[in-house]
């Protein structure tokens, strides 16, 4: 693994419909990945448990949907840091996120975290 | 791949970036930490605030991701008699050179421009920056402290506040 994982649980992946898989290692944002064929499902691994099932998580791209992938990092002033990895996709009005956090808990929704808390 | 991304603080003319996950002290200098020019507790109903911290994201190693909805929050809430507050400066730096404001009067006064700091991650620069250059992300944001009279826990060079923390989305 890129030594940029390191201190991060999860990586994302995705797949266009041409069948190829696509990685955060190869492309570093969803943008690089070629538009000729589109992404009809985005998901996150493991970094650290690359062999464990439990931990892998996905969501399929409806058609005409825009697919997301960001990471919402949070730095506090005592060097603690943490990465929720979020994945989803959009279309018009509509949202699905699934937030994925360090510990391998996730939680779906359709409109941003904050909106829960 | 996600940049790498550090709380900073911006000091002197320049400014001058550098880190500031060691911990701030609130203090009426321009610096991270001193403990030379404390903050005054009232000797009678009223706030003095501290010299605002210039605080932002700073990349310092760059990736072809971009950054955005930069958001700030306290941990938890603070002591009785202390406050502290937060302003978005924008892209415009101005080095620290008075309290955040003037003396006030009463107890729990806000400085002029500034927003209570919240306890749940608030945003205040929602704008979008690439990180393929190292350097400040984003917008500058001030963080004041302000000791009112009714504040009971003593003098001390290391009195606890609770976590500021920094949230960003990296895309």
């Amino acid at each position: 693994l890129n030594e940029r994982y390191i201190g991060r649980a999860h990586t994302w992946v995705a797949f266009t419909a041409d069948g190829a898989l696509h990685t955060e290692h190869d492309h570093g944002s969803l943008r690089a990945i070629p538009q000729e064929s589109p992404v009809v499902r985005v998901g996150v691994v493991a970094t650290d448990a690359p062999d464990d099932s439990t931990r892998h998580y996905s969501v399929l791209v409806p058609e005409g949907g825009t697919p997301i992938c960001f990471w919402r990092i949070s730095l506090t002033e005592y060097q603690e840091r943490s990465a929720i990895t979020v994945i989803g996709w959009e279309r018009d009005n509509e949202r699905t996120l699934l937030w994925v956090y360090d510990d391998g808990s996730c939680l779906l929704t359709d409109r941003d975290i904050e909106e829960y808390t | 791949m996600a940049a790498t991304v550090r709380a900073s603080i911006a000091t002197g003319a320049g400014p001058t970036l550098a880190s500031a996950e060691g911990g701030a002290k609130y203090n009426r200098e321009d610096s991270l930490a001193g403990t030379s020019s404390p903050i005054p507790r009232p000797t009678a109903t009223g706030t003095a605030f501290s010299y605002r911290k210039t605080f932002c994201l700073e990349v310092t190693g760059t990736d072809t991701t971009s950054i955005s909805n930069r958001k700030i929050h306290f941990a938890a809430g603070i002591t009785t008699g202390l406050a502290m507050w937060y302003i978005d400066l924008g892209d415009t730096y101005t080095q620290a050179a008075a309290a955040a404001d003037t003396d006030s009067g009463s107890n729990g006064a806000t400085p002029s421009g500034y927003t209570a700091m919240p306890t749940s991650a608030t945003l205040f620069d929602s704008g979008s920056d690439v990180t393929s250059g190292a350097g400040r992300s984003g917008d500058y944001v001030g963080v004041a402290l302000g000791v009112s009279n009714n504040y009971a826990g003593g003098a001390g060079s290391a009195i606890s506040l609770p976590t500021l923390t920094l949230t960003y989305d990296e895309s």
